[in-house]
C-alpha cells in the first residue's frame, strides 16, 4: 500500500490499522481475518488467554513477523520498518546481552532507536535515576535481579520518546512495588501523548488501566470496545447475598425469587445469577424480602466475565495448537 | 546504514573484549614461541649416554678391525655431524647461518645427546649362532650392556664365485633396544663393511667418497624481468600452505564468531528487542560486518607477524606483494560465503548443540583444503588444480594455493575464479537474509536442511 493510499484512507488518523490480516504457523491459524483500529493517543489493551494470539499480533504490527494476508498501517507507514524509531517495543520474551553494563545496554538500544551516543547516554542515566538503578549504570545486565532487568527494559522501550508504544505484558513477574512504578511511567508516556498498545492475560490490569480493549481468543477479535461502553453493555446478573441467620429453607426461597435464574451456595451465602433481562433494581428488594440480608450486593462486571459471555457466545471455532513464535 | 554500523561496532568490540578472543589470538605466537623454544628441549635426543657391548661373529675375517674404528666414539661424532651437516645445506641463506653457528661447539651435543660408547666383542669366526645368541642374555645388571650381535656372511665382504654378489650379516638384538642405537650400530656396520670391501678391491675410500660426493648446487630462479635469484625451495612450498593457513584461520575466526554470537543472542532472547529497532537484513549485515571485521584484525596481526619473521631474515622479496592482495579478495569473499552460511544456522536453532547436524557439509567442505593443499601446491596445474579453483567456497583456497606456486595460473582464471566468488557470496547473503527473516524467533525442533530449503523459499 502507498504512502498516498494511506493518506486517502485517512490511516493517517489512526495510530494502528490493521485489515484482513492473517498468520499462520504451519497448520496453525494463529491469527484469522483480523480487523483492527488503534486510535492516536489511546491506551487500549490487548487482552486475552494464552496461545490467543495476542503476541503474534503484536510481532506483526512490529513487523518482526509478517502477515499472510491483509494490510498494515502503522504511525502512517506501510510497515513498522519505516517508523522503527518512532516506536517503542518491549517484546513478551525479554532478553538483554548479559556481559553488557547497563547504562551501555540502555544507549545502545537508544542509538539504534535513533538518538545520538550523547543523548542516548544522557536519556540512559536519566531513567536509571528515575528507576532507582542510578547504582547500577556500571552493573553488567547479568548481574541484576529480574525486576531490576524489567525496569531497565521498559526504559529501553521509552527511552527515545516513541510515537507508539506496544508492551506486551509488561507487568508479567513484577512484584507490586516494581508494577506501580512502571504503571506510573506508563501512565506518563500516555499524558505525553504516546499511542500505547499492551497485552495483557491479566484482564484487571487492563481494565484499570486501559480506555479501550480488544479481546482475542483462539486467533479471533471477539470483542473491540471502549472500556465505558463494555460496562454499560454488558449488566452485571450476578448478586451476592450474605443472610442474617443460617436457614435451610433459604435456598428454595431464592429458586422461587422471580428473575432468578439459578443459585449456588458460597461460603457467607449464596451467589444468585439472575435471568436474561431481569432489572437487579427489581429484583435485589425482592430477594431481600425474601431471605433477610446482612449484605446483598450487585457483584462488580469483570472483563472476564466479559469475555467468558463472549467466548460462550461465539461459534467455537476449529481448535488451534499455537506454535512457540505464536 | 548508521544501523548497521552500531551493530558491526557493537560485535566487534564484544568480540575482541573478551578474555577468549584475547587468549585465542596470542595463542598462534605462543605455540610458535613453544615450538621455537621449549618443544625442541622437549623433543631432543638427549638423555642417558648409551653405552654397551656389541658382538661380532666374522666368518669373513676381514669385518672387525674395521668395525671397531666405526664405532668409536670420534668416528661416531663426525659421521652425525656430517648427517646434520647436510640437512642444514638444504636451508634458505639466513636460515643456513643460524644452522651452522649452532652447530658449533657443544651445542650439537646439546641437541642430540652424547656419543654413544660401544665396546666390539669379537667371538669366535666357527662360533655357533645358538651360542651367539645366548650371549645376548644379560649375565648381571652390573655387567656392561648387551646391544645386539652381528652375525657376518661369509660373502659379506668377498662376493661368492656363482653369484658374484656380496651377502650382508644377521642382526640380533635385545627387546630393549631403542631404535637410534640400532640405528647407530647399523650405520657403523655399514660403514665397516663397505670399507673391508674396498680394501679388498684395493679401492682407496677417499676417492670413491670424493667421486660419489656432489655437493648441492646453487639454485638460480631467473625472474622475467631477466634477474637472477637464488631458489628457495623450502619456502617456496611454505608459503602457499601459510597463506592457506591464513586464509582458513580468517575465514573460521569471524565465521565461528558469527555463529556463536547469533545462537547467544537467540537463547538470551535479545533477538526481538533488536528486532524492535532494526530489521532482520540490518542485523544479519551488521554481524556480519563486524565479524569481518574480526577476522581481519586476526588476519592482518598473523600476517604482519608473518612478514616480520620473513623480513628479519631478509626473505621478504619471496613473497609477491599481489599475493596478499589476493589473500584479502580470497579473504573477503570465502568469509562471506562461510559466514553467511554460520550465520543463518546460527539464527536457526536454539542452542550450539542444535547446530551441529547444519553444521556438519560445512565442516565437511572446510576440511577439504587442508586434503588438496598437497595435491594443488605440488602440481598446480593438475585438472584437480583448475577444477577446484572453479568450485566454492574452495576455489579461494586452490587460487591461492595456485598463485603462491611456482607455476601461477593464467590470468582468465583468476579473475573468472573471483566473479564466482562474489557471485557465491551474494547467493549466500541472500540465502542467508531469508532465513534470518523467518527463523530468528524460532524456538521449537532443530531445523534440518530440508525446512532451511523451504523457509529460503517462503521467505
Amino acid at each position: 500500500m502507498s504512502r498516498g493510499d494511506l493518506f486517502a484512507r485517512g490511516y493517517m488518523e489512526s495510530a494502528i490499522v490493521l485489515k484482513g490480516v492473517r498468520k499462520a504457523f504451519g497448520t496453525t491459524q494463529a491469527v484469522q481475518d483480523l480487523h483492527l483500529t488503534v486510535p492516536r493517543g489511546s491506551l487500549c489493551g490487548v487482552i486475552g488467554p494464552n496461545g490467543a494470539g495476542k503476541t503474534t499480533t503484536l510481532r506483526m504490527i512490529m513487523s518482526i513477523l509478517f502477515p499472510d494476508a491483509g494490510e498494515l498501517s502503522v504511525l502512517g507507514c506501510a510497515s513498522a520498518l519505516e517508523a522503527k524509531e518512532r516506536i517503542g517495543y518491549l517484546p513478551e520474551e525479554r532478553g538483554v546481552y548479559r556481559k553488557m553494563r547497563v547504562g551501555r545496554f540502555l544507549a545502545y538500544m537508544g542509538q539504534l532507536k535513533g538518538l545520538s551516543e550523547q543523548a542516548a547516554t544522557v536519556r540512559a542515566r536519566e531513567f536509571l535515576a528515575r528507576l532507582g538503578l542510578e547504582k547500577n549504570e556500571r552493573s553488567r545486565c547479568e548481574e541484576l535481579s529480574k525486576g531490576m532487568l524489567q525496569k531497565v527494559q521498559f526504559a529501553a522501550a521509552i527511552l527515545h520518546r516513541p510515537d507508539l508504544l506496544i508492551l506486551d505484558e509488561p507487568f508479567s513477574g513484577l512484584d507490586p512495588v516494581s508494577s506501580k512504578v512502571l504503571r506510573e511511567l506508563l501512565l506518563e508516556e500516555h499524558r505525553r501523548g504516546a499511542t500505547i498498545l499492551l497485552s495483557t492475560h491479566v484482564m484487571a490490569q487492563a481494565e484499570e488501566l486501559c480506555q479501550r480493549v480488544v479481546m482475542f481468543n483462539r486467533g479471533h477479535k471477539v470483542l473491540d470496545e471502549a472500556i465505558a461502553t463494555i460496562k454499560r453493555q454488558y449488566v452485571a446478573r450476578t448478586v451476592v447475598l450474605e443472610p442474617l441467620e443460617s436457614n435451610a429453607a433459604h435456598l428454595d426461597a431464592i429458586r422461587a425469587s422471580p428473575g432468578v435464574e439459578s443459585v449456588e451456595p458460597v461460603e457467607d451465602g449464596y451467589q444468585i445469577v439472575l435471568g436474561e433481562g431481569v432489572d437487579p433494581r427489581q429484583a435485589i428488594p425482592r430477594l431481600a424480602a425474601a431471605v433477610p440480608p446482612a449484605r446483598i450486593e450487585l457483584s462488580r462486571l469483570t472483563l472476564e466475565d466479559v469475555f467468558l459471555q463472549r467466548v460462550s457466545q461465539e461459534h467455537e471455532p476449529t481448535p488451534v495448537r499455537q506454535e512457540s513464535a505464536a | 546504514m548508521k544501523k548497521i554500523w552500531l551493530i558491526a561496532s557493537r560485535e566487534f568490540t564484544a568480540t575482541v573484549g573478551t578474555r577468549g578472543f584475547i587468549i585465542g589470538i596470542l595463542m598462534v605466537p605462543l605455540m610458535l614461541a613453544f615450538f621455537g623454544t621449549v618443544a625442541p628441549r622437549l623433543m631432543n635426543q638427549r638423555g642417558p649416554r648409551v653405552s654397551g657391548e656389541v658382538a661380532l661373529v666374522d666368518s669373513t675375517g676381514l669385518v672387525g678391525a674395521k668395525l671397531r674404528k666405526a664405532i668409536a666414539p670420534e668416528s661416531l661424532a663426525a659421521r652425525r655431524l656430517a648427517t646434520v651437516q647436510g640437512a642444514v645445506n638444504q636451508a634458505p641463506g639466513a636460515v643456513r647461518q643460524l644452522g651452522q653457528k649452532s652447530l658449533q661447539g657443544p651445542a650439537l651435543s646439546k641437541l642430540l645427546g652424547e656419543v654413544p660408547a660401544i665396546t666390539l666383542v669379537e667371538m669366535e669366526r666357527t662360533a655357533d649362532l645358538q651360542q651367539a645368541k645366548e650371549w645376548l642374555r644379560q649375565p648381571d645388571a652390573r655387567a656392561p650392556r648387551r646391544l645386539g650381535v652381528i652375525v657376518m656372511h661369509a660373502d659379506a665382504v668377498i662376493p661368492t664365485r656363482e653369484h658374484g654378489a656380496y651377502g650382508t650379516y644377521d642382526f640380533f638384538k635385545p627387546s630393549t633396544l631403542d631404535e637410534r642405537t640400532e640405528g647407530t650400530i647399523k650405520e657403523s656396520v655399514r660403514e665397516a663393511v663397505v670399507g673391508a670391501r674396498l680394501s679388498y678391491e684395493k679401492l682407496d675410500q677417499h676417492d670413491i667418497d670424493a667421486i660419489v660426493r656432489l655437493e648441492p648446487p646453487d639454485t638460480r630462479v631467473v625472474t622475467p624481468q631477466g634477474k637472477d635469484e637464488v631458489a628457495h625451495p623450502v619456502l617456496n612450498r611454505t608459503i602457499p600452505l601459510l597463506l592457506l593457513v591464513f586464509l582458513i584461520m580468517g575465514t573460521y575466526t569471524g565465521a565461528g564468531s558469527l555463529l556463536s554470537t547469533t545462537v547467544e543472542e537467540k537463547f538470551n532472547r535479545v533477538m526481538e528487542v533488536l528486532l524492535s529497532a532494526v530489521s532482520p537484513f540490518e542485523l544479519m549485515v551488521g554481524k556480519i560486518l563486524g565479524q569481518l571485521a574480526v577476522s581481519g584484525l586476526v588476519m592482518a596481526l598473523y600476517v604482519s607477524l608473518g612478514v616480520l619473521v620473513l623480513s628479519s631474515f631478509a626473505l621478504l622479496g619471496l613473497v609477491e606483494p599481489s599475493l596478499l592482495l589476493y589473500l584479502l579478495i580470497f579473504f573477503l569473499t570465502t568469509y562471506l560465503i562461510v559466514g553467511a552460511l554460520m550465520g543463518a544456522v546460527g539464527a536457526a536453532v536454539n542452542d550450539l548443540r542444535d547446530a551441529q547436524n547444519l553444521l556438519l557439509p560445512i565442516n565437511l567442505v572446510m576440511m577439504l583444503p587442508w586434503l588438496l593443499a598437497f595435491p594443488i601446491s605440488s602440481n598446480p596445474d593438475s585438472t584437480l588444480s583448475v577444477v577446484m579453483s572453479f568450485v566454492p567456497p574452495l576455489n579461494g583456497f586452490a587460487m591461492l594455493l595456485r598463485l603462491a606456486s611456482s607455476s601461477p595460473p593464467p590470468a582468465w582464471q583468476v579473475i573468472l575464479s573471483i566473479l564466482i566468488s562474489l557471485a557465491s557470496a551474494l547467493v549466500a547473503l541472500w540465502f542467508a537474509s531469508k532465513i534470518f527473516r523467518i527463523a530468528l524467533l524460532f524456538h521449537g525442533k532443530p531445523p534440518n536442511l530440508a525446512t532451511f530449503i523451504r523457509w529460503a523459499r517462503a521467505a
